[in-house]
């Protein structure tokens, strides 16, 4: 009995050393080339671009779904997307870019509905890959439940170093979610010119949702309104048939934003889009879907900014 | 609590050390193990424990009611309340809905006046392990359990408890009741096994899974080739799926000291479909064959009534796994794959394991292996369609797509843009090793055995770090909604 344990301690202490090994070493060619490492050039984007300033914040249903240009020619406010990953977590996304807002700027978050799932919102394997790859200084800044929820995916992520793929194949075969695919807005604009395919609703939608995120996201828009900036709550463009299976969780969540007196843009079913727009999950859509949901965001920012606020009317003109 | 979660990963070693360090004596390590379990179940939905209990007080006392009464009579009507009453919640809760949707498909609009259930996870499992305590302790093949925690630990083992193997009373009760003691060897092959186990679920048929998902979910996109490979993707998927989740059970099991009734036995090398069935679920197959196809009389009387015989108990089985009619095809479609082999009484020709002490069949063993797996997958694509609609539907475009050669190539474009060669390699290497393990009772049991510590340790971590960095896109166990 004692040896067995002996050996077994043994044993996982050499593949934790190992786990410890891949972890420390630096990130992989493929992983500079993913479209984590976007991550760079949105911070900039945020510390440089000038006032007025609309800031997009949320995963990938942001990141490959606005057309920010439009935004920008028909909004007159300098668009930043800063989206890229729903698994970041939103809780890091806000902190984030909590440290670039400045007065006057209009945020707009638009949170996949998966997020407000068991503490998602702290994130998952692509807040270790961010932190460790691309913002390690980072890693101080973290919340207790975002070390949670790191811990279970940092096995895999040590020992994608130690894969053949990620020194052999640099880059994404299609390079859609490549560094390379981010447009001078933050938006990813390589997959404008795929076609689109109808997707089965899967993954479903899960079924419940926590609480806590509502009263993360209240907290966030509190920190925003003291730095003098504007949060709008807008609902994630979603494909028809994942819509109509995580329906009840979806009005559900919609009830909670509504119950913490957010300014909200919007209903989830004006940005359900048809099935034939989807071209890998049912979040991330064609080109034409691309448009209509910038079209439609656009509708709400006017009509939102008209009404709300301190900064009420000032862009509703164009001016 | 899924097996390849990080909470039975925190989980197992704590009841490891209790039950091994801190308590000592049979009964207390049998309380910790029975409270172990309910944790476990209970943490997917705790209201689940009722059930689960409640099932297992009935049986308990069914049993002992009917070994303590004399009178024949009274004797079946114990047995025929537990019956009923195991049966009625099976079917309350996993068939309600089936049949409230197949009197509304009929034309009933009684749609608004019924509620839908959650189905507990693992019913079936364990509402089979008490009806073979019962039945059995009613043709006197076992004498009731009157420790109560015995018996309940015989119904809620964690290890068992949600996909099986489904155990017999005269199997493990036995071993529940003795003297436990802690074994190196014994430890370090269960260890094993759960290794291989969590290899063939998060590598094989995760991976699996997604392609499968891919082609079932958007088969319209594709054409017969494509089709046949997302069939095929589903055998292994289903195959990793399960006999991966077995293994962690058994080797789990090992872990404490016991050793549960073998699951799998490396089915896709069969000959014919009676030999895949003994290799197949084989704790659910050969209980139907005890509690439903001998009673009924199994093969002794006429032609006619073997075939009765056999369609009842596949068409039992393929209800068993769900309210779905696909089920039930899936079923009826091996009833007619063994009726042939009944009929000329070759069912049971290959009891040995294939290709026995030579490296590589000979081609007649490889024609008649690649026969019944080609009308396995057949049947799978039923078992994996969600109405018999799709599925037929499925089946009509890959056989007719076959039929035109040059969509051959369809296949081999998709598997160029959508899996990854690591992947095929992976699984180019796990059906080597089942083929060159299939002597053993699971692939790598003897694996290794005789290379040194540190070869064997190398091993060992390179299948680790398969696990963690090549598994796929994390699905549930297919058979815990059974």
């Amino acid at each position: 009995m004692k040896n067995f344990i002996k050996d077994l301690l043994i044993f996982l202490g050499i593949l934790f050393a190992f786990i410890l090994i891949g972890t420390l070493m630096p990130a992989t060619p493929r992983a500079t080339t993913s479209h984590m490492f976007g991550k760079l050039k949105m911070d900039s984007l945020l510390r440089n671009v000038p006032s007025p300033r609309l800031i997009l914040l949320g995963g990938s249903n942001l990141s490959l779904t606005i057309n920010s240009k439009l935004l920008k020619d028909s909004l007159n406010l300098n668009p930043i997307n800063t989206a890229i990953s729903w698994n970041i977590g939103f809780v890091y996304m806000f902190e984030n870019t909590l440290r670039h807002v400045k007065p006057g700027d209009v945020i707009v978050a638009s949170l996949e509905y998966n997020q407000f799932s068991d503490k998602a919102m702290y994130g998952g394997h692509d807040l270790v890959r961010t932190i460790f790859d691309v913002a390690p200084s980072d890693f101080y800044y973290l919340r207790p439940q975002q070390y949670v929820n790191m811990i279970p995916h940092i096995p895999a992520y040590a020992i994608s170093k130690f894969k053949p793929g990620e020194y052999l194949f640099e880059r994404d075969p299609l390079e859609i979610y490549d560094r390379n695919a981010i447009n001078e807005f933050g938006d990813n604009s390589k997959h404008w010119t795929l076609p689109g395919r109808t997707l089965r609703a899967e993954p479903a939608l899960p079924l419940y949702y926590d609480r806590l995120a509502f009263d993360l996201l209240k907290e966030f828009e509190t920190s925003i309104r003291a730095k003098g900036a504007t949060l709008l709550i807008t609902f994630p463009a979603l494909q028809q048939q994942c819509f109509e299976a995580g329906k009840a969780a979806i009005k559900a969540i919609e009830k909670e934003i509504a119950d913490h007196d957010f300014i909200v843009m919007g209903y989830p079913e004006r940005y359900v889009m048809p099935d034939t727009l989807m071209f890998d999950t049912p979040y991330h859509l064609i080109k034409q879907g691309v448009d209509l949901r910038t079209e439609l965001l656009i509708e709400d920012i006017r009509t939102a900014l008209h009404l709300t606020g301190p900064t009420a009317g000032r862009y509703s003109d164009g001016k | 609590m899924y097996f390849n979660s990080i909470d039975f990963a925190v989980f197992l070693p704590i009841v490891f050390v209790l039950y091994w360090f801190v308590l000592k004596k049979v009964k207390a390590q049998n309380a910790l193990l029975v409270i172990s379990s309910y944790v476990f179940y209970g943490w997917w939905d705790w209201r689940f424990l009722f059930l689960l209990f409640f099932s297992t007080l009935l049986d308990f006392y069914s049993g002992t009611r009917i070994y303590s009464v004399r009178n024949r009579n009274a004797r079946k009507l114990w047995l025929w309340i537990s019956i009923a009453i195991n049966l009625g919640f099976l079917a309350f809760f996993k068939y309600y809905n089936f049949f409230i949707d197949s009197l509304v498909d009929a034309g009933l609009n009684i749609r608004e006046s019924t509620l839908q259930f959650i189905l507990p996870v693992g019913i079936s499992f364990y509402t089979f392990h008490g009806l073979s305590y019962v039945i059995d302790i009613y043709y006197d093949r076992i004498k009731p359990e009157y420790n109560f925690v015995t018996y309940s630990l015989f119904v809620s083992f964690f290890p068992l408890l949600v996909a099986g193997p489904i155990e017999r009373a005269t199997h493990l009760l036995p071993q529940l009741k003795t003297e436990r003691k802690f074994d190196y060897a014994q430890s370090v092959n269960g260890l094993r096994q759960i290794l291989w186990g969590l290899f063939k679920k998060m590598v094989i048929a995760d991976n699996c899974a997604t392609y499968a998902n891919m082609i079932f979910n958007n088969s319209d996109h594709y054409t017969g080739s494509t089709l046949l490979l997302g069939a095929v993707f589903f055998a292994f998927q289903i195959y990793g799926d399960f006999s991966g989740y077995s293994d962690i059970a058994l080797g789990t099991a090992r872990l404490f000291g016991v050793e549960l009734l073998r699951n799998f036995a490396f089915p896709y090398f069969s000959r014919d479909i009676g030999e895949f069935w003994r290799r197949w679920h084989i704790s659910l197959s050969s209980w139907f064959r005890d509690y439903v196809y001998v009673p009924l009389g199994g093969s002794k009387g006429g032609t006619w009534l073997k075939i009765r015989n056999v369609f009842i108990i596949f068409l039992l089985s393929g209800f068993w796994h769900g309210a779905n009619w696909t089920f039930v095809i899936w079923g009826a479609l091996n009833a007619f794959y063994y009726l042939p082999l009944l009929l000329r009484n070759t069912n049971r020709v290959h009891l040995d394991v294939v290709a026995e002490g030579r490296l590589l069949p000979s081609i007649r063993e490889l024609l008649v292996m690649a026969s019944t797996f080609g009308i396995t997958i057949l049947a799978w694509i039923f078992f994996r369609s969600d109405s018999v609609g799709s599925a037929i539907d499925y089946t009509m475009r890959m056989v007719g797509g076959m039929l035109h050669l040059q969509t051959f190539t369809d296949a081999y474009r998709f598997i160029v843009a959508n899996v990854r060669p690591a992947i095929l390699l992976l699984l180019l290497l796990f059906f080597a090793i089942e083929w060159l393990g299939r002597g053993s009772a699971y692939a790598i049991e003897n694996l290794g055995l005789s290379w040194t510590r540190p070869t064997r340790w190398a091993f060992y971590y390179a299948i680790i770090f398969i696990v963690i960095g090549y598994s796929g896109q994390k699905h549930g166990f297919i058979y815990f909604q059974f």
